[in-house]
C-alpha cells in the first residue's frame, strides 16, 4: 500500500513537472515573440530529476525508519522507569534502548520521537565511557512515549 | 542532533496529574494539568555538568545542547581526574554567573510578554537556569540521584513529595471539590 501511494507520488511529481516544463517552454515561445525580454523557460534535466530525488530522499527515509518504529513496538516490554535509581537489573543490561511503558485508555502510546534512548541512566553512562559523549538525561513528569505528559 | 552529540535517556520522575473536564453538552477536555521537564547533561560517571530547566523554544534548547557538548569535550579533553573536571565545572558555572545574557533568537524577547513557549524560554534562562547555576557552583558533586528533587522544589516549584505536587490550596480550598483517594 505504501510503496503504492510512493509509485503514485512519483508519477504524479513526473506528470506535473513534465506539464510544466512543457507548458512553460509553449509560453516561453509565445511571449517571447511578443516580448523578446521575457526569458525562455528553461526545462533542464536537473528540473525534472530534483523533485524525483527529493521524493524518493523522502521515500527512503520513511521506509527506513518504519522497521524501527515497528521493532519499538514488538521488542518492548513494559517498564517504567521512575525516581528509583536501584542499580540496573541484568535484564536492562541486557536490553540498553528504552522501551515502552504501559499505555492506559486515558493515556494512548505514542513514539517517543525519531531518537534511540537508552533504557536506563545507567546504561546511558555506560555508552558515555565508550563514546566519549555527554549523557543526555532527559526527566519530565509522565512518559515520553505517552501521549500526555 | 542529540544522536549525534549525545547518549541520550528520558525518565519520568512521577506520573503526570491529568485532568478531565466534562463540559456536559458531549465536550470532553482532557489535559495535563501540571507538567515540567528538564534537560540534564551529565559525564559518564553520572556527575551533572549543567542543566536546562523546563521547556525552550527549540532553536534554542539546540544551541544550549551544542554548546554543552562542546563544553563537556573541552573539559574530557583537560583530564580524567575527578578533581580537574570538578575545577572545570566549578568555573563553568561562576563563568555563566557573571556573564551577560545572551540575546534570544527570532524575537523572542519581544513575544515575552505573552505566556507561552518565548516567554518560558526567558523564564527559564534568566530566572531558573541561574539558581541552578549558583548551586552547582557550590555543590561538590551534584548527580541526579541527589539534585532532582531540590531541583524540581526549589527550581521549578514542584514538590514531588506532595500528591498534589503543591497545587493543594489552590484546588482544594474551592467547593465543591472531593478527592476520590
Amino acid at each position: 500500500m505504501l510503496a503504492f501511494r510512493y509509485i503514485t507520488c512519483l508519477l504524479l511529481a513526473t506528470h506535473s513537472a513534465v506539464s510544466s516544463a512543457t507548458l512553460g517552454q509553449s509560453f516561453g515561445t509565445r511571449e517571447g515573440g511578443a516580448d523578446k525580454t521575457v526569458r525562455q523557460f528553461d526545462a533542464s534535466k536537473r528540473f525534472i530529476e530534483a523533485p524525483l530525488e527529493n521524493l524518493l530522499d523522502q521515500a527512503s527515509v520513511l521506509v527506513k525508519s518504519q522497521p524501527k518504529a515497528a521493532s519499538l513496538k514488538l521488542e518492548s516490554k513494559p517498564r517504567q522507569q521512575s525516581l528509583d535509581w536501584s542499580p540496573p537489573t541484568s535484564e536492562a543490561e541486557q536490553d540498553p534502548f528504552h522501551t515502552s511503558t504501559e499505555a492506559t485508555s486515558a493515556n494512548p502510546q505514542c513514539q517517543p520521537g525519531l531518537v534511540t534512548w537508552h533504557n536506563n541512566f545507567e546504561a546511558a553512562c555506560k555508552a558515555s565511557q565508550i563514546s566519549q559523549k555527554p549523557v543526555l538525561l532527559f526527566q519530565l513528569l509522565g512518559n515520553l512515549d505517552q501521549r500526555h505528559t | 542532533m542529540i544522536q549525534q552529540h549525545f547518549e541520550p535517556v528520558w525518565v519520568s520522575v512521577r506520573p503526570v496529574p491529568q485532568i478531565t473536564i466534562d463540559f456536559g453538552n458531549g465536550h470532553t477536555v482532557h489535559r495535563t494539568l501540571h507538567g515540567n521537564v528538564a534537560t540534564w547533561i551529565c559525564f559518564s560517571d553520572g556527575s551533572v555538568l549543567d542543566i536546562l530547566p523546563g521547556v525552550y523554544s527549540p532553536e534554542f534548547w539546540n544551541d544550549e545542547l551544542q554548546q554543552l557538548a562542546a563544553l563537556h569535550a573541552d573539559i574530557l579533553k583537560q583530564g580524567v581526574l575527578e578533581s580537574t573536571r570538578r575545577q572545570a565545572v566549578h568555573a563553568y558555572h561562576t563563568a555563566a554567573l557573571k556573564q551577560p545574557q545572551r540575546s534570544f533568537r527570532n524575537g523572542t524577547e519581544a513575544k515575552a510578554a505573552v505566556p507561552g513557549l518565548p516567554y518560558d524560554t526567558i523564564v527559564n534562562q534568566t530566572v531558573r537556569r541561574k539558581k541552578i547555576h549558583r548551586s552547582l557552583q557550590n555543590v561538590s558533586v551534584a548527580t541526579p540521584q541527589n539534585t532532582t528533587a531540590w531541583l524540581y522544589r526549589e527550581v521549578l516549584k514542584i514538590d514531588l513529595t506532595d500528591p498534589y505536587l503543591g497545587l493543594g490550596s489552590m484546588v482544594l480550598d474551592q467547593t465543591p471539590v472531593e478527592d476520590m483517594k
